[in-house]
């Protein structure tokens, strides 16, 4: 980063001073490009390109970790942001055109950043500068139904394990009542339900999350949006040993197996590691667990 | 008879004669649309936030034709319910729900309005 280069750097004051604005800068995503995915144009005179708002992981088409993905249905409430640019064949205007939404009802325009409003058909125009319409895309608003917490796209969580000093990052899906996730960035509310145990480490309003694993304990993590909530548990293991891989047991009692073990169980381990596993139960568990941390279940 | 007279009345219905005679428009539905929309030469309908590109073919009822010199421009008496932009392509036009309501929709032929069609914009469909 040529940023942070040269006299800057090394000078005292604004070194750190710089240091810190990138570090803001970068957790709020203002710089970096923006994951984006496009669709032909209903008229076939260009793409459509949709764009995540710099927030990214606020946006259901942009989880971390996957590909954006032009989305079949956007929330509404939910931001985003739509380009257009023609194809260089076609006889109109060349490059990007201006994106304008149909009816204010549905969606509105606030410099690069539409808003979806109301549920249903809203088309977005590109205009050329004579405003003749170069092309068109309907865009399907509805309202969420249910949230999900969510490691990726296809993997719900029921349960988040997590270490003490370890951080993870988990997301928020709205859905539809079908269940088929819906796009935008929306304003979420994200609140640990003992921030003694498990913190919250990033802004707690977008549709991601960064967690971190304080003291051992059960707790949970809950987010909402609206009217709609979403509760899950949270198990804040031992750290692991980083010498031995074995976990560090910050209590001196022996533990009860976390899993539905009801046998005389003397692990030590809550995720039953082969490692260090005194096991003697009859339960038929065959958990090869490589303490991931996050343990999904279909929701 | 005055002759100049005699030729100005003949010039007159010879050009009359070879002009076409408004009929109706046609409109037909040049793009896909996520829901329903109905066009006919008496009546459009769409739901609000829809966009239809139309081709627009006025008719005429003699033997001459609105060829292509006939520039064609449709308009919408209330652009708040139902707004009216250029298409890509001449006699294309994309008629946008913008409210519920109703307006109509002039043909204009000319730079005359042959006709207004009526125009109803339903709420939006989900």
């Amino acid at each position: 980063m040529t940023l942070l280069t040269g006299p800057a750097i090394s000078n005292r004051r604004w070194g750190p001073a710089l240091l810190t604005a990138a570090a803001v800068l970068l957790a709020c995503g203002d710089i970096g490009s923006k994951p984006s995915d496009t669709q032909p144009g209903e008229l076939g005179n260009g793409d459509f390109i949709y764009r995540c708002l710099q927030t990214i992981g606020g946006d259901a088409a942009c989880l971390e970790g996957t590909e954006a993905q032009f989305p079949d249905a956007i929330a509404a409430g939910g931001v985003f942001e739509m380009e257009y640019r023609s194809d260089p064949d076609s006889d109109l205007q060349e490059g990007m055109l201006a994106v304008r939404p149909s009816s204010a009802e549905l969606v509105t325009r606030t410099g690069d950043r539409f808003t979806a409003h109301a549920p249903g058909y809203a088309a977005l125009l590109a205009l050329t500068g004579d405003s003749t319409v170069a092309d068109i895309k309907h865009i399907h608003i509805v309202a969420p139904a249910q949230l999900d917490i969510v490691e990726s796209l296809t993997l719900p969580i029921d349960t988040v394990y997590i270490q003490q000093g370890e951080e993870r990052t988990i997301h928020v899906l709205p859905r539809d009542v079908e269940g088929n996730w819906l796009a935008g960035s929306l304003d979420y509310a994200w609140v640990s339900g003992d921030p003694t145990l498990l913190r919250l480490n990033s802004a707690a309003n977008q549709g991601r999350v960064q967690i971190e694993g304080l003291a051992e304990g059960e707790t949970t993590i809950a987010v909402s949006l609206g009217e709609l909530s979403q509760q899950i548990p949270v198990i804040v293991e031992p750290a692991t040993d980083p010498t031995t891989g074995s976990q560090t047991d910050s209590d001196s009692e022996s533990d009860s197996d976390s899993e539905t073990d009801s046998s005389t169980d003397t692990d030590t381990d809550a995720n039953t590691d082969t490692d260090t596993d005194t096991d003697t139960d009859t339960d038929t568990d065959t958990d090869t667990d490589t303490d991931t941390g996050l343990v999904g279940g279909a929701a | 008879m005055n002759v100049r007279l005699a030729f100005a009345i003949l010039t007159l219905g010879l050009a009359t004669a070879c002009s076409p005679r408004y009929d109706h428009t046609t409109l037909t539905l040049g793009s896909p649309a996520p829901v329903p929309v109905q066009l006919s030469p008496a009546q459009i309908q769409l739901p609000a936030g829809i966009a239809a590109l139309v081709v627009a073919e006025p008719q005429s009822s003699n033997a001459n034709l609105y060829d292509e010199y006939y520039e064609v421009e449709l308009r919408s008496q209330d652009p708040g319910v139902l707004d009216v932009y250029p298409g890509p392509q001449e006699r294309e036009f994309v008629l946008v729900g913008l409210r519920e309501g109703t307006t109509c929709v002039e043909v204009v032929i000319q730079r005359d309005v042959a006709e207004c069609i009526a125009a109803t914009v339903r709420a939006p469909e989900q």
